[in-house]
């Protein structure tokens, strides 16, 4: 069965299947923009934290860099990292990546609900009262949130790992 | 994976990516991009959206550079983005199934290019992600769970299913057009 698979790509690949030449040239052009531009998006996930009554709080401290949570399918679910530790770390930005079956949660910003990872601009209340991300899960299991902090350069800081087991509802 | 000797090696290459060097960028791009649209096109069904898929991967590869601990790994991370934006094209296409298009048949491509590309349009993504990542690209159970983010185990058995389901649909297939 592996063999017959494998032939018929190999067959397959005889035919040219190239992309566009200017490719590279849309690729480059985009990174270079990216890294020019100042990280623009800014997070309000608070004001939709502190409106949101059935919201379950879950408070990890960024060091360790893994932490373990428990939460229930389908329920919103506000993950607060602690970061003052950080304080004096010159972060630019965050970013926030979901494993698949978890969505990011927002009625502000619809359009992250779809999205896979956020890129946050940092701001200064992070520090005080956490870096809010509001989640939901869509099927059962152990889910991994990652969590980066980066500088102007784009260097990783600190990446912490938070990771949620899902229950079914009782 | 088969490397090619006479290419520069990946890690430095890769680290001179991740300090900026657009020539190091430029290189990746032209060592990947046949590979990844290949990939993306059987994915997706689609050479629009493989060639968006393939430009909005590498892009965020090389935005997020930084987050790669091991140089060694950039193969299989390209490949993990590759898949997790598909994933999100599907989620935000409002489609749970596919984005495929199956191709017309008076398109001038070799019969069992056309015959692969409608029978993949028919599967479940999971299993053609499997199926194009160790049947396509030759990527190993190991490399091929880190990319999907499951275990070897379930690799394992996932494209046994693949590559099952993959062999009968393209006979049936294959039979239809002979009648």
């Amino acid at each position: 069965m592996e063999q017959r698979v494998k032939g018929l790509f190999r067959q397959a690949e005889q035919v040219p299947l190239e992309p566009s030449p200017f490719l590279k040239t849309r690729v480059l052009a985009h990174v270079r923009e990216a890294r020019a531009k100042t990280v623009g998006f800014r997070w309000k996930m608070w004001a939709l934290a502190s409106s949101t009554a059935s919201l379950l709080l879950l408070s990890v401290l960024f060091w360790p860099a893994r932490s373990s949570l428990t939460a229930l399918v389908d329920q919103r679910v506000l993950v607060r990292v602690e970061v003052e530790a950080l304080e004096g770390s010159n972060v630019a930005y965050a970013t926030v990546e979901l494993p698949d079956g978890v969505s990011f949660v927002s009625t502000k910003y619809p359009e992250i609900q779809k999205a896979h990872e956020v890129r946050l601009a940092w701001m200064p209340e992070f520090e005080n009262r956490g870096l809010p991300v509001v989640v939901r899960a869509t099927s059962v299991g152990k889910k991994t949130i990652r969590i980066f902090l980066f500088d102007r350069n784009d260097t990783v800081l600190k990446a912490k790992e938070v990771t949620i087991t899902f229950r079914g509802a009782a | 994976m088969k490397i090619d000797s006479s290419e520069t090696p990946l890690e430095p290459l890769v680290e001179r990516a991740r300090k900026g060097d657009e020539s190091a960028l430029s290189e990746l791009v032209d060592r990947y991009q046949g590979r990844l649209y290949r990939f993306c096109f059987y994915l997706s069904g689609n050479p629009t959206v493989a060639e968006d898929l393939c430009q909005d991967t590498f892009v965020r590869v090389f935005t997020s550079l930084g987050k790669l601990k091991d140089p060694a790994k950039f193969h299989s991370w390209l490949f993990q983005i590759s898949k997790n934006l598909f994933w999100d094209r599907l989620r935000s296409s409002g489609k749970t199934e596919t984005l495929l298009e199956e191709p017309s048949a008076a398109s001038d491509s070799p019969e069992v290019h056309l015959q692969i590309t409608r029978t993949l349009a028919r599967m479940d993504p999971q299993d053609r992600l499997v199926l194009l990542l160790v049947d396509l690209q030759g990527h190993s159970y190991r490399e091929a769970a880190e990319i999907l983010e499951i275990s070897v185990e379930a690799v394992t058995s996932r494209i046994y299913r693949a590559r099952q389901l993959f062999v009968e649909a393209y006979d049936r297939d294959e039979r239809k057009d002979d009648l």
